[in-house]
């Protein structure tokens, strides 16, 4: 009698608190869709116009202007091999865009036989893309259209990271150093190889892998306070992890995961090994955990350090606060979108942008509570 | 017919335990030729947490394939008497055999990663004719009796 009044106490208690957080983080943002019907979109890149490029997975990149017009799609871009997972993936901007103009695209490339990540890079120019030139493509090239990774990310040193993904029936692959499934890699902005890269004499693993044992890596952001890199990646059923990305590191997949197989079966009865990085945190049941920001903006002074992280399974974004290198808190935000999110992302103003995973997906941008962006 | 219903229930288990055993040690082998060792007991625990949780997908596939391939050994074996044992025993064989390729086929996946060797494959397939022989002797047994 007893423990079921303690239980329903206890119960009544969380719900309270969790109202009264979800309350107070509402409170403090508007969320406004300012672009919709757009064909899977699976990120964006913001241009010094104050627009934005966004890549869909159907094999577009299309221009959004400030006030939301959406362009027809961007030519001169490579055909993409769209089919189940693969499409377009990610876009971003050279650090030196406003003075040469080059973008940076990921896409799936090739046939279903072989096909792979690919790395392209052209100059954007009104509503065309040109010298559009491969730099980088994940070999082995493989035969399932699933676990691509994709996310790219540039470093402060000028160096292009990019996650790759196990291709989902090759996962052993992410245990070789010397295969470039399941890593995150390193390359110039030509495709060459960084002299500093861990393996870059080729003897003990791929002269692009900068860490290995990743599954399907979909997220990828640097701290600018710290220069700190962060990733995220699909586990199977359960085992979405968030990792601090070091070179050289073994992530420990699929040797070691707190998930299992879609079957029910364990991947591995490791839950940890000796030699390979821990996640800092972890969900089970997944998340289906999509877009990485790490919050350094103004627009929300209370947001600063956080890292926002799209969730396409739980429909939601979990902002997680971090404090010496542990997650000491996770918050469940924007909840009410009740919609996948595929993406998450920063804006030069410092608004968040969010974007929703479907054939009619959305824009929404994420504004001070009063507030507009001009 | 509630006989032969319960013999081909306990053909369904039998395959289901044999296969879940066969995919946790088939993924714990590869795990082992990236070069970490799992202990015996590791082992075994693996195996118990595999067989008390492939039920909500892997049982149903395995009690589809013999619920599909027994029946035709029936037909077979009616006319061909003598071929009882090996009917049985091949059509579990084969009908685990085809639920793997066919997934394989049409999803572009494997469903249970050791069919991803030809070795994780076959044991599924001796998993499916131990199913269909010990639903050969049950059923047989029954009508001697």
């Amino acid at each position: 009698m007893f423990w079921n009044k303690a239980k329903r106490l206890g119960v009544l208690l969380l719900t309270l608190s969790l109202i009264s957080i979800s309350a107070r983080a509402q409170s403090e943002y508007t969320l406004e869709t300012v672009a919709e019907g757009l064909n899977f979109p699976w990120s964006i890149a913001f241009l010094p116009s104050g627009g934005y490029l966004v890549a869909m997975r159907s094999g577009e990149v299309r221009n959004i202007s400030a006030d939301g017009t959406i362009s027809e799609p961007i030519t001169g871009l490579p055909e993409s091999y769209v089919m189940s997972q693969g499409g377009y993936f990610d876009i971003t901007l050279d650090p030196e865009f406003a003075s040469n103009q080059r973008i940076y695209l990921s896409f799936a490339h090739g046939t279903p036989e072989a096909n792979g990540t690919r790395i392209v890079t052209g100059t954007l120019k009104g509503s065309a893309v040109t010298d559009v030139t491969p730099i980088f493509t994940v070999t082995p090239l493989k035969d399932t259209p699933v676990h691509y990774g994709g996310k790219m990310l540039f470093q402060s040193d000028g160096t292009l990271l990019m996650t790759t993904g196990d291709g989902f029936e090759y996962r052993e692959a992410a245990q070789d150093p010397h295969n470039l499934m399941g890593k995150i890699i390193r390359i110039n902005t030509d495709g060459s190889i960084p002299a500093d890269n861990p393996f870059a004499d080729g003897d003990s693993g791929h002269p692009a892998v900068w860490s290995y044992g990743h599954r399907n890596p979909q997220g990828l952001d640097l701290d600018p306070a710290t220069d700190d890199v962060y990733a995220h990646e699909h586990g199977a059923k359960g085992g979405d992890e968030l990792n601090l990305i070091k070179p050289t590191v073994n992530y420990g997949w699929p040797a070691v995961t707190k998930g299992i197989n879609y079957s029910g079966a364990y991947v591995s009865p490791l839950r940890s090994a000796p030699g390979l990085e821990e996640p800092l945190t972890h969900w089970t049941p997944s998340i289906g955990a999509s877009g990485l920001a790490i919050y350094r903006g103004d627009a929300f002074p209370q947001w600063r350090g956080k890292h926002f992280i799209g969730a396409l399974v739980a429909e939601d974004v979990r902002m997680l606060t971090l404090d010496a290198g542990e997650v000491t808190q996770e918050e469940i935000v924007f909840s009410e979108i009740a919609a996948r999110i595929r993406d998450v992302r920063v804006s030069p103003t410092g608004m968040l942008y969010l974007l929703t995973d479907s054939d009619q997906g959305k824009v929404i941008r994420v504004t001070p509570a009063r507030s507009e962006e001009s | 017919m509630v006989k032969t219903i319960g013999s081909f229930l306990l053909a369904v288990i039998t395959t289901y335990l044999l296969g879940a055993i066969f995919v946790s040690q088939g993924n714990i082998a590869a795990v082992v030729a990236l070069g970490f060792d799992i202990s015996f007991a590791q082992r075994l625990d693996a195996a118990v947490h595999d067989m008390l949780n492939m039920t909500d997908i892997y049982l149903p596939l395995v009690a589809i394939s013999l619920l599909l391939g027994l029946p035709v050994a029936y037909a077979i074996v009616r006319k061909r008497p003598h071929l009882g044992l090996i009917g049985y025993t091949l059509a579990g064989f084969v009908a685990l055999l085809a639920i793997h390729l066919i997934i394989k086929a049409v999803v572009g996946l494997s469903g249970v990663a050791p069919t991803r060797t030809l070795i994780g494959l076959l044991c599924q397939g001796i998993a499916g004719g131990v199913g269909g022989y010990l639903f050969y002797r049950l059923t047989t047994k029954l009508q001697n009796n």
